[in-house]
């Protein structure tokens, strides 16, 4: 597409928002003023960069759909040279903590995990289950996300638990809730990867809602996300509304905005075509792990400088891969959440032990 | 039996064979089936009620049972994102329109490791699920 084309359709795409003239008066400052002149610079100067507040501004006005089409690459697929700044405004927007990565809701959780601790060795595995469930499902409550079903259930080894989303359900490993007891760090790590689990039900519900704003259907958000047909019922009953300029006049946005920026991300991340990356992502970093475990099998057995270098670009495959997979964006978030809840967990112990 | 009028998973417990377990509180009931295809049925609680959320019948290591015959009886599936945790192919067929009342899902959980030839794969778990 051309430069004339593609000025044509970003006037096109991005309405003029008609100011009454107390509203008028905001556009002198304020996220209006801010919103105007990024409009302007838009529809002018399309290759002139914008600042990741501008496009929050945007967002917080227009709405993000006509953000999204404005500053996405043309038809022909001609970058507009925007890609960096969306990325840092997504980075903006991201330090707000949404949903159940807000502190009290991590702490909430971490402080019931320690009492979960505290009892463990009186508590039976399902007693341990149930309590874990019920701490997830609460704060999942917090953000109005349907409750998750409770199952104990074989997970690979070290893996403290498991989300399904197509069953909506939160798998407790086995191994580990049976365990008689249980370290401290082991139970840090435990509530960590619950807590990354229960993440993931939320950027379901989360980007589910965002396409029920968007007027998409029951059937149509179930067969995306692949979840079960109530669950989209339920985002369909709470839906992401995008904000408009109303929304943004009369209240701080701040949140929605952030909450309607990752769920735009995670959206293109859980899409078929995104979990079609994953699924390829996951299978090569199996067939890496397993290879590497031969390498290294080869080289226990015969230590020789040549078994040695095989096992170690081995290992650096294996590593490649995992990192592959963290950097999905969904991962990156819930790894970030769930390291929030372990650390939570070790520093609501440590207050424990202070106030004793 | 899910998509039905409700039961509680008590009863659909009874009516699939013997309670062996009861895990209590939101856990599962596992149960011995009466159908001698199955090893185990596991009946799963809505979160904070007495009602199914879905029922996983394992197969037998003797039953046979393939991808494709269920897609004769059942009609074309989808093929389930891999989870990280998850080394079998799982398919998912529809039984109804999905946003209706009483629809329902089967995932069928084939052999670990089968991915060459989803239609030709064994099955070796089912999960019974109503959508709505």
């Amino acid at each position: 597409m051309n430069q004339k084309s593609q000025d044509g359709a970003a006037k096109q795409d991005v309405p003029k928002p008609e100011l009454t003239p107390p509203v008028q008066d905001l556009t002198t400052e304020g996220p209006l003023a801010q919103s105007a002149a990024a409009l302007r610079r838009v529809s002018s100067a399309p290759a002139e960069p914008l600042s990741p507040g501008e496009v929050i501004a945007l967002q917080r006005t227009v709405g993000n759909q006509v953000v999204q089409r404005t500053l996405a690459p043309g038809r022909d697929g001609v970058q507009r040279g925007t890609a960096p700044v969306t990325a840092r405004a997504d980075a903006a927007v991201q330090r707000t903590d949404t949903g159940i990565a807000k502190g009290e809701t991590v702490k909430e959780f971490a402080e019931g995990a320690r009492g979960v601790q505290s009892e463990w060795e009186k508590l039976s595995a399902s007693e341990r289950a149930n309590k874990l469930g019920a701490l997830a499902n609460r704060a999942l409550a917090t953000v109005k996300v349907p409750p998750v079903t409770i199952t104990i259930g074989e997970l690979p080894a070290g893996a403290g638990g498991s989300f399904s989303c197509d069953t909506w359900t939160l798998t407790i490993s086995q191994t580990i809730i049976s365990k008689d007891s249980a370290t401290e760090s082991e139970l840090a790590k435990v509530s960590g990867t619950f807590y990354h689990e229960a993440r993931h039900a939320e950027q379901y519900f989360r980007v589910a809602r965002w396409m029920a704003g968007v007027g998409r259907s029951v059937r149509a958000i179930a067969a995306h996300l692949v979840i079960p047909a109530r669950i989209a019922q339920a985002a369909r009953d709470d839906p992401l509304e995008p904000i408009g300029i109303l929304d943004s006049l009369l209240g701080d946005d701040n949140e929605r905005a952030a909450e309607i920026a990752e769920a735009r991300r995670w959206a293109v991340s859980l899409s078929p075509a995104g979990r079609q990356r994953y699924s390829k992502v996951i299978s090569e970093m199996e067939a890496a792990e397993k290879a590497f475990n031969e390498a290294l099998d080869a080289y226990q057995a015969s230590q020789t400088e040549e078994n040695r270098e095989k096992a170690q670009k081995a290992r650096d495959k294996y590593k490649e891969k995992y990192r592959a997979y963290r950097r999905f964006v969904e991962e990156k978030d819930a790894f970030k959440v769930g390291g929030e809840a372990k650390q939570a967990f070790t520093g609501a112990g440590s207050q424990g032990a202070g106030s004793d | 039996m899910l998509a039905g009028p409700p039961l509680t998973v008590q009863e659909v417990a009874s009516k699939l064979g013997t309670l062996i377990e009861d895990q209590g509180g939101n856990l599962p009931l596992i149960v011995r089936p009466r159908d001698a295809r199955f090893t185990q049925a596991m009946v799963t609680r809505q979160y904070g009620t007495q009602r199914p959320a879905y029922v996983v019948l394992t197969l037998t290591e003797t039953t046979e049972l393939r991808a494709r015959a269920l897609r004769a009886n059942f009609g074309e599936y989808t093929l389930l994102p891999r989870r990280w945790e998850e080394k079998a192919p799982r398919i998912k067929f529809f039984l109804g329109e999905p946003a209706q009342t009483g629809s329902t899902s089967i995932i069928a959980r084939l052999m670990p490791g089968e991915w060459e030839d989803i239609d030709g794969g064994r099955v070796s778990e089912l999960t019974l699920q109503p959508e709505f």
